[in-house]
């Protein structure tokens, strides 16, 4: 009975550690295969799903709305906080410094940040699409609505008879 | 020429506009409110965009128009996370307009702090609408000097008394008064019909029929009521000098701080109950305006409560 017990925890136990340790293959629009721990991929609430409702893991999973560069930046990402823990208070602050670091990285190269934003809803990535997003906000804060049409691209498009009934509604609200 | 800028579309080259509308939205979330109201200024393709970003915080201070809240719930959409602002006095009587709309936009955090006035009678405080009881929405209520009406009658049909709302988690009143029959009670059901309640402040509330106006209270026993959150982690309890009835019941396991000043039921069998209750806080802070009696508790709480780390009396 007692032997019986420990082998079935012994057998449980490998189990876990197989599934700790189980592979995941995410495969870009480009066709470029990337090979991450389930824990990296689980940082994804779309691949976490697909992976517990019992999909093929062994055959992988293709993204046909990633490309090659994103999707290796997303996996950066979810390596470090899926790969690492954060329990002490140390390893609260690294991740932090990580985000951090990240997010300023991605800030000086516009196009690409709005790719990872992108792809962080896409495949639901909560913490990386709120790093983004706040990020792009950021830059909306506190600027004039000329800064902003410069920052975005935005074409000033509104006659002088819009911008007529603008003020009609801002003095409304 | 304008035809042609119009027909490449401004969605083309804006950036922003070219994202996904749910994008868009969470950025918009994560803007002050007058800047998320002023993007309609940037072009024709803004105009309205904000209209359409849920889960707006609305949030105003200082001086603000009457026409601009009125404005902005009127045009954004629902639901909307959070409607917190001061009430000054002049602005008292739209209260009940504002809370209508935002009970139709599903507010989920409700902060009315309402501002005191020189001309104020004494003991007369700014009514809040009934509408506050179709705010079902509610995760976060906090509520300042102000008068909360008796709940509607029940529908036919549908139910009986006014059950709470069930999402709340923080339930803050300061310097309200409940004065309608049945008010302890009300009390009651919403804080134990809050099932993950995690902090209460209930600072000078006070409940009941006050007979024969201000000057003559009734002497009688307030009608008892009890407050029940088996999830609670933050309490503060400051009792009117008139005790209002309120006293702690069961047991508050997760409690990690207390603030209580509890002068109307002191010495009393309630008031040991009530320390016993709190006493496995990690802080807790307890005022009392008599000074012999203070000395008094500071001994039993010694004796009584090893497991607490930090005491300020």
């Amino acid at each position: 009975m007692a032997t019986g017990s420990g082998a079935a925890a012994a057998a449980a136990d490998a189990e876990e550690k197989e599934s700790g340790s189980r592979m995941i293959t995410l495969t870009s629009n480009e066709g470029k295969a990337f090979v991450v721990t389930e824990a990296s991929a689980r940082q994804s609430a779309t691949i976490r799903s697909m992976v517990d409702d019992g999909g093929c893991v062994d055959k992988g999973f293709p993204l046909p709305n990633v490309d090659s560069k994103t999707l290796a930046r997303v996996i950066q990402y979810c390596d470090e906080h899926g790969n690492k823990e954060a329990h002490t208070v140390d390893e609260r602050a690294a991740l932090a410094k990580f985000d951090k670091d990240f997010i300023a990285e991605l800030d000086a190269d516009k196009a690409f940040l709005y790719d990872v934003t992108m792809a962080a809803n896409y495949l639901h990535i909560q913490g990386l699409f709120a790093l983004t997003t706040q990020c792009i906000a950021d830059t909306i804060k506190g600027k004039t609505p000329e800064e902003i049409r410069t920052a975005f691209g935005i074409e000033y498009d509104l006659t002088a008879q819009d911008e007529e009934e603008i003020k009609e509604e801002d003095t409304h609200a | 020429m304008e035809v042609a800028a119009e027909a490449s579309g401004a969605a083309g080259t804006d950036i922003l506009l070219s994202l996904l509308p749910e994008i868009l939205d969470d950025i918009l979330t994560r803007l002050p409110l007058k800047e998320v109201v002023r993007t309609c200024c940037l072009s024709r393709g803004w105009a309205r965009r904000w209209e359409s970003a849920s889960g707006l915080d609305v949030r105003f201070r200082g001086f603000y128009s009457a026409g601009a809240v009125a404005g902005v719930l009127a045009r954004c959409a629902a639901p909307v996370a959070s409607f917190d602002i001061e009430v000054r006095p002049r602005l008292r009587p739209r209260a009940a307009y504002w809370l209508r709309a935002l009970a139709e936009k599903r507010v989920r955090s409700l902060q009315l702090a309402f501002g005191s006035s020189r001309a104020d009678e004494h003991g007369v405080f700014p009514g809040v609408g009934r509408a506050i009881y179709a705010c079902a929405e509610l995760s976060n209520l906090y509520l300042r000097y102000c008068e909360v009406p008796r709940p509607p009658p029940p529908q036919p049909g549908q139910g009986s008394l006014f059950a709470g709302f069930p999402r709340l988690t923080r339930l803050a009143l300061n310097s309200v008064k409940l004065p309608f029959a049945g008010a302890g009670a009300l009390l009651e059901r919403v804080i134990a019909g809050a099932p993950d309640l995690a902090d209460l402040l209930l600072v000078d509330v006070t409940t009941g029929v006050v007979a024969g106006g201000e000057k003559k209270v009734v002497e009688e026993e307030p009608e008892a009521w009890a407050i029940r959150a088996p999830k609670l982690h933050s309490l503060t309890l400051w009792t009117p000098a008139v005790d209002n009835g309120g006293r702690v019941a069961g047991e508050l396991p997760l409690l990690n701080a207390a603030n209580m000043s509890v002068d109307a039921f002191l010495g009393t069998e309630d008031f040991l109950d009530t320390l016993w209750l709190v006493s496995r806080v990690k802080v807790l802070k307890f005022s009392v305006r008599d000074r012999e009696m203070m000395r008094r508790i500071f001994v039993a709480l010694c004796w009584k409560t090893t497991g607490s780390e930090n005491y300020k009396l």
